[in-house]
């Protein structure tokens, strides 16, 4: 099936600031693509950009096989959203809320939107002045969750959400992805993308550096190994792939490359293992190695 | 004393946020008073002269309502200064009310108090930067008012009790805009009541004068800070100790906003909330309903104050016109509105100075637009399947349609309530009341053509009307210029029937609306949202 979302060579800057520096992003039908980086990195201004709000400097923006600024309209009747800062009408209640953007993106199934309110736990007769922060976040999040568009973007969508909210939103999530519907989350909740995601992509200084799934990133990054010998070893730094040897006596910890584990443990072999704990990368690990310079 | 703390900071933060927008405020009210003072003084050169505009404006209840009377016919200033005496003090009410609100309940609803609060300051401290504040905006106000009217040739002493009542009446409407920034939660509720209560003042002090005999207002004038105001009869005997009143005011109002401010909590009013709707009325389903539906309140205020107006001028111009059967009142009519038929006269006079109000209404109408914009809640809108051009459109629409809606409650209200045998006929006043409507349209439009263009800049919109009100007011007495007053579309206004209806420059401004409508429409349609 064709993407749902094809970014290519996208720049966008504000004054001086570059926001985005050449993105590429493919997101594909029927997938929940998570999209992370670090404060900054351009997410929300990407998500802006795939919603015509924003016109691109450079590059093109395809979403739903039409183009993002010049077919904003037609995109929208088939896309919900729910933006990273959520301002709503003060004076209105919830529930005008959520039927007012619905009926404005092209009608809404009461009975979807109901059993949303229900299972969020919201009451829409209130103000939205009045709202909790996440109580704000339930509203435009029922209000996207209840169309019955083919293309969800999400921008921080739990934020402010307690846990059990939160498991709601996974589950709902979950349910939208079955229909065969496509998302695509930005977060900063690692565990968040972990549990829902298909392939990830990273953001940093307005370009992707990394995209595929979560297995396929982990290969990247190294396997911490601790094992107990019969003998002190030696030499174990010498294999390539391998870091950050520390022994103490009879115990050594490293941390090895994936393409270097099959070659180390055959020069653990002579020693004599006694035990052996491995511990694949933490996703933390993996993001921060992303995050941070490299 | 923990309660004031950190107000030293926030007034200081409060002077670096206003450090453009007060001076801009001071500087057009020194030219309105200045200029106006300036112009009426050479306006007036004899005696003889005065005497008659005095007798003219105090036999007129039209006149009486809106300025006052004059207490001292013989007096250069009483004559001269009918104008800033009648408005000055609304005038820095008004300034007076939006800063308060401004520092103190928009600080709140946009939860920037709540950062603030959090730290070593006190509950009563936002109010009291806030009156602090405009005590301050106030006293420049006065001495810069004082000393100018002074440079235009009137008496000091009596210059410093209108300037002084001036201020005054502002740091009364101050401190009672101190207590609604504490009954309701939003800024404009507040602003509105505290707006509402200036009218009220303004239409107890003009009935009074209606009222009154040439010797003394009726009693309820002194109900009114802006009665007060007039009671100080600022160049015609200067009684300071009128001038007393308002400290009481002013202090009792104070104290009961710190009260209100102590007793309440953060992000709460006084003033009860209610229950919303589960469900969205089956009319919210378009950006137009939308739009009416967010300034509900506002427009159902503008339409009943216009209906209130227009009956009040009707029954002012149904009493006028037995007063102005005489040479001298027909002359002077004839001067000012270029017609002899006292009704017709009136209206016209009054719907020249209404136009503006409509304008006024328009810009107001139009900036809701930026306004949603700056708070962000243009992009969930846009979000939909709501193009630009929809958003904006519905905007438009529905600044075209209140204004024309408004003029034409004018027309209606004011013949309803004429009872004068030959007054004109609806479809005539309906007629005065239309050949404004291109002229305001252009003011609102630059207030389009700004959303569009400049969104950061909008501000200027009322620069706009302000130059016009200018031009209007001061131009043609001053001997401005041809090319300077052509500059106000108001100028341009035919003023039927006392002159022939003229279309040609009617067209003139409607294409001008057209050109800024679609210039503020292309950009708004192909640039970035530019938040606040
Ligand atoms: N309207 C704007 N004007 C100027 N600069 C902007 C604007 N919007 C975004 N930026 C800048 O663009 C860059 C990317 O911002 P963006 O909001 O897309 O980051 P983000 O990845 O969503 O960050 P976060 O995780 O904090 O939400 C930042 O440097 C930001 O300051
Ligand atoms: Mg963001």
């Amino acid at each position: 099936m064709a993407p749902v979302i094809e970014v290519h060579g996208l720049v966008k800057a504000f004054g001086s600031t570059t926001a985005l520096d050449g993105l590429e992003l493919t997101v594909d039908a029927g997938e929940v693509h998570g999209f992370l980086g670090p404060n900054g990195a351009g997410k929300t201004t990407t998500l802006r950009c795939l919603l015509g709000l924003l016109t691109p400097d450079a590059g093109t923006v395809r979403v739903l096989g039409l183009d993002a600024r010049r077919d904003a309209v037609a995109v929208h009747r088939r896309m919900a959203s729910v933006p990273g800062d959520v301002a709503l009408w003060p004076t209105l209640t919830g529930g005008e809320v959520i039927d007012l953007l619905g009926r404005l993106r092209g009608g809404i199934a009461s009975k979807r939107r109901d059993a949303l309110i229900a299972r969020f736990e919201l009451d829409p007769t209130k103000r939205t002045r009045t709202y909790s922060k996440g109580n704000r976040q339930k509203v435009a999040l029922i209000a996207a969750l209840a169309s019955d568009a083919e293309l969800l973007l999400l921008d921080e969508p739990t934020s402010g959400l307690d846990p059990l909210m939160e498991r709601t939103f996974r589950d709902v999530v979950r349910e939208w992805q079955q229909d065969g519907r496509s998302v695509l989350l930005s977060s900063h909740i690692l565990s968040e993308a972990e549990a829902l995601c298909d392939r990830l992509s990273i953001i940093r200084a307005g370009r992707i550096v990394e995209t595929g799934t979560l297995a396929s990133m982990r290969h990247l990054t190294r396997t911490s190994v601790r094992a107990q010998l019969r003998r002190p070893a030696s030499g174990l730094e010498a294999i390539a792939g391998v870091h950050d040897c520390v022994s103490d006596d009879t115990t050594v910890t490293c941390s090895v490359e994936q393409h270097a584990l099959d070659s180390f443990l055959a020069a653990l072999h002579p020693f004599g293992i006694l035990g052996l704990e491995t511990q694949p990368p933490t996703l933390e690990e993996l993001f921060l190695s992303h995050y941070q310079g490299a | 004393m923990d309660g004031f703390r950190g107000t030293g900071t926030l007034l200081r933060l409060a002077l670096r946020r206003d450090r453009v927008v007060l001076p801009s405020w001071v500087v057009a009210y020194l030219l309105y008073a200045v200029g106006g003072t300036a112009a009426a003084v050479a306006l007036y050169p004899d005696f003889r002269s005065r005497l008659d505009a005095a007798a003219a404006v105090n036999a007129l209840p039209a006149m009486l309502l809106m300025y006052g009377r004059v207490w001292d016919p013989h007096a250069l200033g009483s004559v001269a200064m009918i104008k800033p005496i009648g408005f000055g003090g609304i005038f820095a009410a008004i300034l007076a009310i939006l800063i308060v609100t401004r520092h103190t309940r928009t600080e709140e609803e946009s939860g920037r108090l709540e950062l603030v609060r959090a730290l070593a300051v006190g509950r009563w401290a936002p109010v009291t930067a806030a009156l602090t504040l405009t005590g301050g905006a106030m006293l420049l106000l006065a001495v810069v008012d004082a000393l100018g009217v002074t440079a235009a040739g009137l008496p000091a002493s009596s210059a410093w009790a209108w300037a002084l009542s001036c201020a005054l009446t502002g740091l009364t409407f101050a401190a009672l805009a101190g207590v609604t920034a504490q009954l309701t939660q939003s800024a404009r509720a507040a602003n509105v009541l505290a707006l509402l209560a200036l009218a009220a003042s303004f239409a107890l002090r003009g009935t009074s004068d209606v009222a009154g005999t040439p010797q003394a207002s009726a009693w309820w004038a002194w109900a009114s800070p802006v009665g007060w105001q007039d009671q100080v009869r600022a160049f015609a005997g200067d009684r300071w100790w009128v001038l007393a009143l308002f400290p009481l005011a002013i202090v009792a109002l104070a104290l009961t906003a710190l009260r209100l401010a102590a007793q309440r909590d953060l992000d709460a009013g006084l003033l009860p909330q209610r229950a919303g709707r589960p469900t969205a009325s089956p009319l919210l389903r378009s950006p137009l309903a939308l739009t009416v539906r967010l300034q509900r309140g506002l427009l159902i205020g503008l339409f009943a104050s216009y209906v209130a107006l227009s009956l009040l001028l009707g029954a002012v111009a149904s009493s006028a016109t037995s007063l102005l059967d005489s040479a001298g009142m027909r002359s002077w009519l004839t001067s000012v509105a270029g017609t002899s038929n006292a009704t017709t006269a009136f209206l016209i006079f009054e719907l020249g100075f209404v136009a503006l109000i409509t304008a006024l209404c328009g810009i107001l109408v139009a900036l809701r637009l930026r306004t949603e914009e700056a708070a962000g809640r243009l992009e969930p809108l846009l979000a939909t399947a709501v193009s630009r051009t929809r958003a904006y459109g519905a905007q438009v629409a529905t600044a075209l349609l209140t204004t024309t809606a408004l003029q034409a409650t004018l027309a209606i209200g004011f013949r309803l309530a004429d009872t004068t045998p030959q007054g004109g006929s609806l479809a005539q006043d309906l007629g005065m009341a239309a050949v404004s409507l291109p002229a305001i349209w252009v003011i609102t439009a630059v207030a389009f053509l700004l959303i569009g263009v400049a969104p950061r800049a909008t501000a200027l919109a009322w620069a706009a009307l302000a130059g016009s009100m200018l031009i209007g007011e001061v131009g043609p007495l001053l001997h401005w210029p041809s090319l300077a007053l052509d500059l106000s579309p108001f100028t341009h206004v035919p003023r039927i029937p006392a002159t022939p209806m003229a279309w040609a420059p009617e067209v003139v401004l409607l294409a001008i609306t057209a050109a800024l409508l679609g210039a503020g429409w292309w950009r708004f349609h192909r640039r970035d949202l530019a938040p606040a």
